[in-house]
């Protein structure tokens, strides 16, 4: 609780102000997902991603807006992705915060897998998962790329039995984020 | 039975459009999500928002509602619960929330600890809830950490967190160690002498029971496994199949299927696809010992088919020949039932249905079906009345080997039970092995069911019996004619049946092979060297039985099969000066006389304590003990003999079971009896009549000694003949008177006669000249007193050459002389001359022929002598005015 409080603040703060912290980046990155269905394949991304990374600390903090995903085969699947699955209007924002794991022979320049494990909120249901993250740091950049899959079962996310053939129960998820260290 | 309800409220409970196969132990109305005990081992299905309690195939019953999904939940005692969803959870009791609660964190995991509840949180250690006081503690021990899995292992409280793993005071809850192995854990399981961790990353550490990282470490197969464990194995699930692992850390896999859940509870494994949850206790079972060997097919009596994982390898005289490997997407699939005909090889796999080969390994059909997991678990393969009979996961069904079209699906009649196996007895009577429900036995539309709550193993049909061997309660025997059934034996886990014609082979477990099915004689695996290790398949031809271990192939000879008790041992054909005796021979020549015979009693138990006795009638009647497997004679005297041999398992056994071998050495003819008995009684009859013939010469001497002493006696007596002798004296007389030169020559002849006499007197055959000299001297002695009153006329061949009696001529000239009246009127004719061969003495007879004084005793005398010397007989003819006397003359 403490910590998610703490994660809130840093991001309140990035949003409104820059904050000079040597070993904080913060980064923008997209999320893609893609849902193979044995009757349709459904593809939305989001270039609205949001990160903060601590390295001191090695943790990590990314929120992203649900509504912010384009793509779908047709706009009323899109209005069906907000309104009936995704809730959007009660669950506005889908949040991933937790540990670094594997960074501690991380040093510029330095390109690696690591873990991410922690929190990941979504549709109002908070589970902890661990995704294997590629990094690549050098230079200014800070490059992070992760591909996990989401079941939405675990997050209360229900399809019809009817409309199983057209919506997979466990959705891709690739992510592409860059962080820059930040300056004030 | 149940069959029917079942069915209606899976109809009832399960949504439109779902096909329905009884596929499955229960259907649930949403997802499976956890399987849970309580402290009274009963059984509840966790799903989304709800808790159902189950009970083996009763329907479930919903013992909670949630209003919101369910993250953990631990069964505390019945129907008493504790639910979590997200920081929060909720106590109930008796079916009602009574107490909720929240943490300051996510919790991650919950545990069962005493009757409490130990409650594990993303980031802020450990926490204790005591329902019955309410109370919620934190544990110091663990704080700040991120806690992924609790588990109450023997002697501590295992904590596995982000940085590791801690092992708390089960008392007290207090730290007491920390593992070394520094990873990120985040699942713990309890293996039988290890604990299994699983790093968050992937790989699977083996920590002993104290603490201590063994350094054993394993990748998982896959990337989002899940596992399970009974306290003893630990099985995985990936999306794709289920595994399970082993002491080593490798992963076997078991059958494919995308499960999502895997429980165990006791001994059952059961796996969650969804709303399904499958109950896997078959497979877990013949996966738990790693066999190599899963089913074996014996051809004939030199070519073995043995299936094993992702193979079918086929051995000829127990030399691999050909291999066939098969291409599946399932790499090593067990091979676990086989059959094999004269053109085909038709197998059937654990999880990737049923292969179809020629005999040269070319795969002729592969039939998988998509979406039944059951339908390609094919447990066992059968071919009765040219059909083959396949019994899957929990079905049955027969089709045609030739054209592999189905013949005849039997689900309706199989339940809601799995097979262990199936056994076809004829065209309408098969029988069914289930795991849980014993022996089902389908005859002619009708089913019986028997050995309720038994798990059967394995079946073979012996004549009207059935023997069943069971998971836990031994074998029992089943009578088809009156479907009477009898507990023959208390054994454990028989896994394989292998019927032979006097008796039972079972494979068991571990321990024991039973060759008997009296099941009174047990023949310890020990003795056969496979301490410890569990058969698992089983066949036999005409002369072999073959049992599948783990590592190898078991050929038993049936005929050297032993049951203790009962001894059975071989006893060789001899060796006769080392060289086998032909077949069909027991007679020997006397100088085939030194024998080796050779035995050996078959002991599985304790191959070197084998116990012999033996003896050879016909040398004597003593038992001998040895432990040699060899007895050696030599130069055995000829006679008959009986050589026996006894084999025991103690020393001082009483002889009971007696091997044979009679054999008889004949004497050199030279001692036969024939041979004995004629020669002696040859020999005697030799000594008889070599006695007997002396005898009879004695005899012939003495008579001719008596005759001649007699004819000496009668020619002295009548050349002592005073008559003679005064008459020729007398005539002498006249003589000298008047003419001396004439007396002179008479005296001189005279004194010739008796000089002849003198010297022939002892001789018995004189020639025939001689005789007639002397006889022809005599006639003239008589002419002196005679003068020509008497005559004589020799007419005689070669008189030299011829031999006769002596003085023959002469005692028949005296006879002449003497019984006739010799006067003017009456003169006397001598007529000698050979007829034939004999001498012929004629002289004519005067009217008074006399025989006075001795009379015919010369004659007789004569006769007598020429017997005894010539064997002939003289022949007297005796006529009114001739008498006639032929003597026999003898050459030389």
């Amino acid at each position: 609780m403490y910590f998610n409080k703490a994660i809130l603040v840093i991001l309140l703060f990035f949003v409104a102000h820059k904050i000079v912290l040597t070993q904080n980046l913060s980064g923008n990155g997209k999320v893609d997902f893609i849902s193979v269905a044995p009757q349709e394949t459904i593809k939305a991304s989001s270039d609205k991603l949001r990160g903060l990374l601590d390295l001191e600390n090695q943790t990590f903090a990314f929120v992203l807006p649900v509504q912010s995903f384009i793509g779908f085969n047709s706009p009323l699947q899109k209005e069906h992705f907000n309104e009936h699955y995704l809730e959007t209007k009660i669950y506005p924002k889908t949040e991933f915060s937790g540990k670094m794991i594997g960074m501690d022979d991380c040093i510029k320049p330095c390109k690696k897998t690591i873990y991410a494990k922690g929190k990941l909120k979504l549709h109002g249901i908070v589970k902890v998962i661990t995704i294997p993250v590629s990094i690549e740091w050098k230079d200014d950049i800070f490059f992070a790329t992760a591909d996990f899959k989401v079941p939405l079962n675990d997050f209360n996310i229900t399809v019809p039995r009817i409309l199983e053939s057209k919506i997979a129960p466990e959705i891709s998820v690739h992510v592409e984020i860059t962080f820059t260290e930040t300056n004030e | 039975m149940n069959n029917s309800t079942w069915f209606i409220l899976i109809f009832l409970i399960s949504f439109v459009g779902n096909v329905i196969a009884n596929e499955v132990v229960l259907i649930a109305e949403d997802p499976i999500t956890n399987l849970l005990k309580d402290t009274n081992e009963v059984v509840y299905i966790q799903t989304k928002q709800d808790i159902y309690e189950f009970t083996g195939d009763n329907p479930l019953i919903r013992r909670f509602s949630g209003k919101n999904n369910i993250d953990f939940s631990m069964a505390i005692s019945k129907d008493n619960f504790l639910v979590t969803h997200g920081k929060n959870f909720s106590y109930i009791e008796n079916s009602q929330e009574v107490f909720v609660d929240s943490l300051p964190e996510l919790i991650t995991t919950v545990k069962l600890y005493d009757s409490s509840v130990l409650l594990g949180t993303a980031g802020k250690g450990l926490f204790l809830f005591e329902p019955k006081t309410r109370i919620v503690k934190n544990i110091p021990d663990v704080k700040n950490g991120f806690v992924n899995d609790i588990l109450l292992n023997d002697n501590a409280i295992w904590v596995a967190h982000d940085d590791g793993i801690s092992l708390l005071n089960k008392m007290n809850l207090t730290l007491t160690q920390k593992s070394n192995v520094s990873a990120l854990i985040s699942k713990l399981y309890k293996a039988r002498d290890y604990i299994i961790a699983v790093g968050e990353f992937g790989n699977l550490f083996k920590i002993l029971n104290n603490g201590t990282f063994t350094g054993e470490t394993q990748e998982m197969v896959h990337p989002n496994m899940k596992y399970s464990s009974n306290g003893e194995d630990i099985y995985a699930i990936s999306p794709e199949a289920y595994y399970k692992l082993n002491t080593d850390m490798t992963f076997d896999l078991v059958a494919t299927g995308k499960f999502h859940h895997i429980f165990t509870h006791n001994n059952v494994l059961f796996l969650a696809q969804g709303n399904k949850l499958y109950k896997m206790d078959i497979l877990q079972e013949i996966h738990s010992k790693g066999y190599s060997n899963f089913s074996l097919y014996a051809e004939n009596d030199s070519i073995l088919w043995s299936g094993q994982k992702g193979k079918i390898v086929c051995l000829k005289n127990g030399t691999p020949v050909k291999t066939i490997i098969l291409n599946s997407n399932l790499k090593d699939a067990i091979v676990s039932s086989l059959l094999v005909n004269k053109q085909n090889i038709i197998a059937g796999t654990l999880g990737d249905g049923l292969y179809v080969f020629d005999k040269d390994g070319k795969e002729l059909k592969h039939i998988l079906q998509k979406e039944s997991f059951n339908k390609n678990n094919i447990i066992q393969l059968k071919v009765r009345d040219s059909l083959v009979w396949v019994a899957y996961l929990n079905g049955l069904l027969t089709f045609n080997p030739v054209d592999l079209t189905l013949v005849t699906d039997f689900n309706e009649l199989i339940g809601n039970n799995y097979l262990f196996n199936c056994l076809p007895i004829s065209g309408n009577t098969f029988i069914i092995g289930t795991s849980g429900n014993g022996v089902l036995i389908y005859s002619n539309g009708s089913i019986l069911s028997l050995l309720d709550n038994h798990s059967i193993y394995s079946m073979a049909v012996k004549g009207d019996m059935v023997f069943v061997g069971t998971k836990k309660n031994g074998v029992y025997r089943i009578n088809l004619k009156n479907n009477n059934v009898n507990q023959v034996s208390v054994l454990n886990k028989v896994l394989s049946i292998v019927p032979l014609q006097n008796g039972i082979v079972l494979a068991t477990d571990y321990e024991n092979l039973y060759v008997d099915d009296t099941f009174k004689f047990t023949y310890p695996l020990p003795g056969t060297g496979l301490n410890g290790l569990s058969i698992n398949s089983g066949t036999e031809n005409s002369s072999s039985i073959y049992l599948g271990y783990e590592n190898g192939i078991l050929e038993i000879d049936k005929t050297k099969l032993m049951q203790l008790g009962n001894v059975h041992f071989n006893l060789d054909k001899p060796l006769l000066f080392k060289e086998k005796v032909n077949d069909s021979n027991s007679e020997f020549k006397y100088n085939e006389n030194t024998f080796t015979f050779n035995f050996q009693l078959y002991n599985y138990y304790n191959p070197d304590n084998n116990y012999y006795k033996y003896r050879l009638l016909g040398v004597d009647s003593l038992w001998h003990s040895t432990g040699q497997k060899s007895i050696q004679y030599f130069k055995l005297p000829s006679g008959k003999y009986r050589f026996q041999v006894s084999a025991g398992t103690h020393p001082g056994f009483e002889p009971q079971v007696i091997k044979e071998y009679a054999f008889v050495i004949k004497k050199p003819f030279w001692l036969t009896l024939w041979f004995l008995v004629l020669s002696s009684s040859v020999l005697f009859i030799i000594i008889f009549y070599g006695f007997k013939q002396r005898e009879k010469r004695f005899i012939e001497k003495e008579k001719i000694r008596n005759a001649r002493t007699r004819s000496e006696l009668n020619q002295l007596k009548s050349q002592l003949d005073p008559h003679f002798l005064f008459n020729s004296l007398n005539s002498l007389a006249e003589i000298t008177e008047e003419d001396t030169q004439a007396a002179s020559k008479s005296l001189l002849e005279l004194s010739d006669l008796y000089r002849g006499i003198l010297k022939y007197k002892e001789v018995d055959l004189i020639s025939l000249e001689k005789d007639i000299e002397l006889a022809s001297q005599y006639f003239r002695i008589h002419q002196l007193r005679f003068e020509d009153l008497i005559q004589i006329e020799i007419d005689l061949p070669h008189p030299e050459s011829k031999t006769i009696v002596s003085m023959s001529c002469q005692i028949l000239i005296e006879n002449a002389i003497k019984h006739n009246v010799i006067n003017r009127k009456n003169r006397l004719f001598v007529s000698i001359y050979m007829e034939d061969d004999f001498l012929v003495v004629k002289n004519n007879k005067s009217a008074s022929y006399t025989t006075v004084n001795s009379e015919g005793i010369g004659l007789k005398n004569l006769e007598q002598r020429f017997k005894l010397l010539t064997k002939k007989s003289i022949q007297i003819i005796n006529r009114n005015e001739t008498f006639i006397v032929k003597l026999p003359l003898l050459d030389g």
